[in-house]
């Protein structure tokens, strides 16, 4: 049983699909923005681009998405970010919070990318010390997604999927799940993308995600958000909605960004694959093979 | 075994190209054919790529100037001094047109810090008309508010045609304008003394009757006043200044 609420199928709140979607030409069930956006530079105010958020959100449910929290850096955690974060949550009151399960730079140097973590017990221990600050500093519970990755260490001392079930244990936190991030790393690093499924704690999955990725001439995959989703990801989506209750899903789509009809396609096979899987499971059928 | 402190700076030091050895790096591990150099340099890749490709598209005409294939070296050195410290990508751009200053190749363009300049206040502008609240003014009569996106400084360059053209023009002293408009686009054009005077002051205090008082006494009232309404009406139109009538 999940602990969060079903909103269905969404998509990430692009600035080009604004237009098409205040005028209510979207088709979907809800939406995710990516709050550093919506949080201003240098500080927060209600400046136009909020002002558009807040007009969506007057219709359809809204997450936020992070991307800076840096909750696997050794710095500090940022308060000033936590700040400008709370002070969003509370004008959009979004059904949740999520961010990358990573770290993004060190000693104040901010790399703007997901760095990996290493499976040690120090960064579990680092990590949920990170995550219980930042939800008693929200009041709420905090999700964190899994990143794809290009590089393993050999001093992890677990799976990715064990490294994510013991801070999810030492936290309670959510998980957002992003079946292709599993697939592209799964593909680099050598498991079996069903371990990894099979292996993390499925009650607290509020969220999934689903994306394009491309493949380099060496064989390494990488997670670029600019194409439609592969059909082995499509593949393993299948697998892990025959092991979930209802679970809100969203295809993130961030750069060579389509029309909005074509956003929504890539959706729509989607759930079309789910609603295949649950009505195999009303009838209770074996979940049939794609 | 390597800690999660040493083991970030180590992992950051390789990607921000202070060091450059991968097989100091030896707890990455090499596998399936792909090598721990590879897998390395995908990282750093994206850092470069990333940042370069912002401040490329942020400065445009300043790269134009630059001379296209020499910018990006330059936009790779300015990084390592300013290394990005923000949430905010677009910020990474802020000490360019400063660190252009202090490091012009011998055969720069004269105008080319001017050109930075203007570009990295249209970034701001795109930002602040985004992000910023105009504050409740508790002022009664009529006011010209103008939009946060607006900037105005002066060039010994026609800096709106060079950046309109993206080439050189004869130098010419210029009072330069920019704003952001609510459909996403940043403008840029030249503004004569007397306008640049009046938006000066309605962005100190949108009160219009104390912007007519500041402007130049040795003007007569009918032509402060008419230049105003001409300007103000014009101003409108471009979204850049809101008429509030007041109580
Ligand atoms: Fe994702």
């Amino acid at each position: 049983m999940s602990k969060y609420p079903y909103l269905g199928y969404g998509l990430g709140l692009r600035s080009e699909h604004y237009e098409d979607v205040l005028a209510k030409k979207s088709r979907v069930d809800w939406f995710e923005a990516l709050a550093e956006n919506y949080m201003g530079i240098p500080q927060s105010g209600h400046g136009p681009m909020l002002e558009t958020l807040l007009e969506v959100r007057a219709f359809k449910p809204i997450v936020l998405h992070c991307v800076s929290s840096n909750i696997g850096g050794v710095d500090s955690l940022d308060l000033e970010f936590l700040k400008n974060l709370k002070n969003l949550i509370n004008i959009i009151q979004p059904e949740w919070i999520s961010d990358h399960l990573c770290w993004t730079g060190v000693n104040a140097h901010n790399t703007h990318g997901l760095l990996p973590m290493p499976y040690t017990k120090e960064a579990v221990e680092h990590v949920s010390c990170n995550i219980n600050r930042i939800q008693d500093f929200l009041g709420q519970r905090f999700m964190i997604e899994n990143t794809s990755s290009y590089m393993s260490f050999n001093h992890s001392e677990m799976q990715e999927w064990e490294f994510i079930t013991e801070i999810i244990k030492k936290t309670d936190c959510g998980l957002l799940l992003d079946v292709n991030n599993v697939y592209v790393s799964s593909q680099n690093h050598d498991f079996n993308p069903e371990h990894f499924i099979k292996g993390i704690p499925l009650d607290n999955v509020g969220q999934i995600h689903l994306a394009g990725h491309q493949v380099k001439d060496s064989g390494l995959i990488i997670d670029t958000h600019d194409a439609p989703v592969k059909d082995e990801v499509f593949d393993l989506l299948a697998f892990t909605m025959k092991l979930l209750d209802k679970t809100s899903i969203m295809v993130e789509w961030d750069s060579d960004i389509p029309t909005l009809s074509k956003y929504e396609a890539e959706l729509f096979k989607a759930k079309d694959i789910v609603e295949r899987i649950q009505s195999d499971k009303l009838k209770g059928l074996p979940t049939a093979t794609l | 075994m390597i800690n999660l402190r040493d083991f970030q700076q180590q992992l950051y030091s390789f990607i921000s190209r202070q060091t450059d050895s991968p097989d100091s790096l030896n707890f990455v591990i090499s596998q399936k054919n792909i090598s721990r150099t590879e897998r390395l340099l995908s990282y750093r890749s994206s850092y470069e790529v990333g940042t370069t490709e912002c401040i490329e598209s942020d400065f445009v005409v300043t790269g134009v100037f630059y001379g296209k294939e020499a910018f990006s070296g330059f936009i790779r050195e300015y990084l390592t001094v300013h290394t990005p410290d923000t949430h905010y990508i677009n910020e990474i751009g802020r000490n360019l047109p400063q660190y252009l200053k202090t490091h012009l190749p011998k055969d720069a363009s004269e105008e080319l810090v001017d050109v930075a300049t203007l570009e990295w206040l249209m970034i701001e502008s795109f930002y602040d008309y985004f992000t910023l609240t105009t504050e409740k003014s508790t002022l009664n009569g009529p006011q010209a508010i103008c939009t946060t996106s607006l900037k105005l400084f002066k060039s010994p360059w026609p800096l709106h045609k060079i950046w309109a053209h993206e080439e050189s023009h004869p130098k010419e002293n210029t009072n330069i304008m920019v704003w952001t408009t609510k459909d996403r686009r940043v403008h840029c054009e030249s503004l004569t003394d007397l306008e640049f005077k009046i938006l000066n002051g309605l962005q100190a205090n949108p009160d219009l009757e104390s912007a007519i008082d500041e402007i130049d006494s040795s003007l007569s009232t009918e032509v402060v006043t008419k230049s105003l309404q001409e300007a103000l009406q014009q101003w409108i139109n471009l979204e850049i200044i809101t008429f509030k009538q007041g109580e």
